[in-house]
């Protein structure tokens, strides 16, 4: 027999999977997930009709109004859905897991977050083939770069890693260096063109950031 | 009934004329010495509207560059395009005149009429018209050269192309205003209106500073790929290429330097060939199942342009229509050509100008009215192509190499990455949309 907590706790998790399902078609994995968990922390216990006050929160003047009604409809029609297989499985560990590395990558200065999300996102959507050949390139660039043991070291790392976390201090010149070289190394590998509009794509993205109010990812080109 | 009563007021007037012919000779001498000024007047009236028409295209010539590069590079373009005029036509008033067009006793170069402020009328109207002619030169190479040039270098090398570079081969071809001869001219070189003193002087240049620059950031792959940087407003394209075909009207029947009977040819000439340039350059995409671009069809008309510019006054339009149909060609061919040497030009200025006023001025050996296929023109002919490529190439390939150096010519890699726009004029095209380089130094 279910307890009233257990009850309590399927219900939460279905409307969570009804939250990811609604939001999973307008947000990148970042602001996906910064939603979620915002939706976790203040209005998962709230009142249906509060969902208003959720949208107008993750979007903050940030989407034309047309695209924040659809946002609220899908959202709706999402939490009144009779099948529940219709909707995404709960996404509560991935929820977690981007939480710690999020913290992890909270340590590190607003300056040094916005570079990682614009680097992760101007490379995201390249090939695994094409991904390796450009951070030869910019490990190469990187070389010649005057740059510190350490840093150097965990650069290295973030290269091979594919999208650690740096730690390390980085001046802005340095970051603006480092953008610039993954560009030119991005720009051998796939021309110009579609480098430029892979940075215009990773400088909104990064401009969603929390941290872009401290830092603007401009600030880095 | 009023045209009849027209009819007899003209028979009176027809009568009178004759009468005072015949009775009063002084009068026919006032009413010839009139005709002869209102022809000279008339004369200068047609050089300075021909002279506007061709200042007219430096409008074509910007909208075309700007239009075949990329927003972030477009008023970096259009600034070049703008100021290489300005600094082109005081160099060409202070020195390049003087040594295209002064006395000229070894035939290598003039020694008179620098800095010109006391000439003929005549004279005052040639020098406007020659300069818009020099700034045309000039220009040529700042399609070629950008989106990777520093603004200051360019510049630079647009001084000394108009003082110097320009104005040497000038002398050679045209340098007969006052006396003397250029030695090309001597020995009957014929380029009427300067497919190569003017364009392909320009096409050489361009050539040397693209190899001097190399090519733009991620242009050419380490494996061979060639990877098209698509311009971007290709209306501009076209706008550019009808503003620079009504120019070259200019430009061609300008050069007559008088308001004649063969005007008229000119201008069909030059039209025929555009048009024979563009639908050949149409028919080599279709035949190489290639995109019909827009881009290559404008150049397939000027490379038309350029290439009857010396035989429009010599050539029969049939004939220009064949220069014109095989300048398309040459335009598809010459930019493939360049590209194979991985070298990188903006707009297809040294295909359009270069190689097509080589064309041009060979064709007039080959097609010149009365003359067909003369043996000895084309020999005259292709000595005047080789010693405006051996005059003009390591001349302005030495310019830049010696302005990289100096001042730097190539823009760093980081500037390309943020376009010209911002990094050399602070200045963007379209700020509404090129919101990525747009720091505001906040934060």
């Amino acid at each position: 027999m279910e307890t009233i907590s257990e009850a309590k706790d399927l219900a939460i998790s279905k409307r969570r999977r009804a939250v990811y399902t609604a939001l999973a078609p307008f947000f990148d994995h970042d602001n996906l997930f910064r939603a979620l968990w915002i939706w976790e922390e203040k209005y998962a216990h709230a009142q249906p009709m509060k969902l208003r006050q959720f949208v107008a929160e993750i979007t903050a003047d940030r989407y034309p109004v047309s695209t924040v009604s659809r946002l609220h409809v899908q959202l709706v029609a999402a939490n009144f859905i009779k099948n529940i297989n219709k909707l995404e499985p709960d996404p509560y560990e991935e929820m977690v897991s981007y939480r710690e590395a999020t913290q992890r990558t909270r340590l590190a200065p607003p300056e040094t977050v916005v570079f990682e999300v614009l680097c992760n996102h101007m490379t995201g959507d390249l090939e695994a083939e094409t991904i390796s050949t450009v951070f030869k390139l910019f490990a190469n660039h990187l070389r010649v770069m005057p740059l510190g043991l350490a840093q150097k070291l965990e650069l290295e790392q973030w290269i091979g890693s594919c999208r650690a976390v740096l730690h390390a201090d980085y001046s802005r010149a340095e970051l603006q260096d480092m953008l610039h070289a993954l560009y030119v190394a991005i720009c051998s590998v796939v021309g110009p063109v579609d480098t430029d509009r892979l940075l215009e794509k990773g400088v909104q993205a990064a401009g969603l950031l929390p941290e872009a109010q401290q830092f603007s990812p401009q600030m880095l080109l | 009934m009023l045209s009849k009563q027209r009819r007899s007021s003209v028979s009176m007037v027809r009568v009178f004329s004759v009468l005072s012919i015949l009775f009063c000779p002084s009068y026919i001498f006032a009413a010839s010495k009139d005709i002869h000024s209102l022809a000279a007047t008339m004369d200068i009236l047609w050089i300075v509207i021909a002279a506007i028409l061709v200042f007219f295209m430096q409008t074509g010539f910007a909208l075309l560059e700007s239009g075949l590069s990329r927003a972030k590079n477009a008023i970096n373009v259009i600034m070049k395009n703008y100021v290489d005029i300005c600094v082109g036509s005081l160099a060409f008033w202070f020195i390049g005149f003087g040594i295209m067009f002064g006395d000229n006793p070894s035939g290598w170069f003039g020694v008179t009429h620098f800095m010109v402020n006391d000439v003929s009328a005549k004279t005052f109207a040639l020098l406007f018209f020659q300069t818009m002619f020099a700034a045309t030169a000039v220009t040529i190479a700042s399609g070629a050269m950008a989106e990777r040039t520093h603004y200051n270098g360019y510049l630079v090398g647009a001084i000394f192309t108009t003082a110097l570079i320009y104005p040497i081969f000038g002398s050679w071809a045209w340098g007969s205003l006052f006396t003397g001869k250029g030695w090309l001219a001597q020995m009957g070189f014929i380029d009427f209106a300067g497919s190569t003193v003017v364009h392909s002087i320009g096409g050489w240049v361009a050539l040397a500073g693209i190899i001097v620059l190399g090519p733009r950031i991620g242009r050419f792959s380490s494996d061979g790929e060639i990877r098209s940087i698509p311009g971007h407003n290709l209306t501009y394209v076209a706008m550019g290429g009808f503003i620079l075909w009504l120019g070259w009207f200019g430009f061609n029947a300008g050069s007559t330097a008088q308001a004649n009977d063969s005007i008229g040819q000119i201008a069909l000439n030059t039209h025929m060939s555009a048009v024979a340039g563009a639908v050949s350059t149409l028919l080599g995409l279709i035949i190489t199942r290639r995109a019909l671009s827009v881009s290559t069809i404008v150049n397939g008309s000027i490379g038309g342009l350029v290439a009857i510019t010396a035989g429009c006054a010599s050539m029969s339009p049939f004939f220009a229509i064949v220069t014109g149909f095989v300048a398309g060609f040459v335009v598809v061919l010459g930019q493939q050509i360049l590209e194979a040497f991985r070298l990188d030009d903006v707009v297809g200025a040294v295909p359009t100008h270069g190689f097509c006023g080589a064309w041009g001025t060979l064709a007039v050996g080959m097609f010149k009215t009365g003359d067909l296929f003369s043996v000895t023109q084309i020999t005259i002919q292709v000595v005047g192509i080789i010693a405006a490529f051996l005059w003009a190439f390591p001349a302005a390939l030495i310019m830049y190499m010696i302005i990289h150096r100096a001042i730097g010519l190539r823009a760093s890699t980081v500037h390309e990455q943020r376009g010209l726009d911002f990094s050399e004029h602070s200045e963007m095209g379209y700020p509404e949309f090129q919101t990525q380089i747009l720091h505001k130094g906040r934060h």
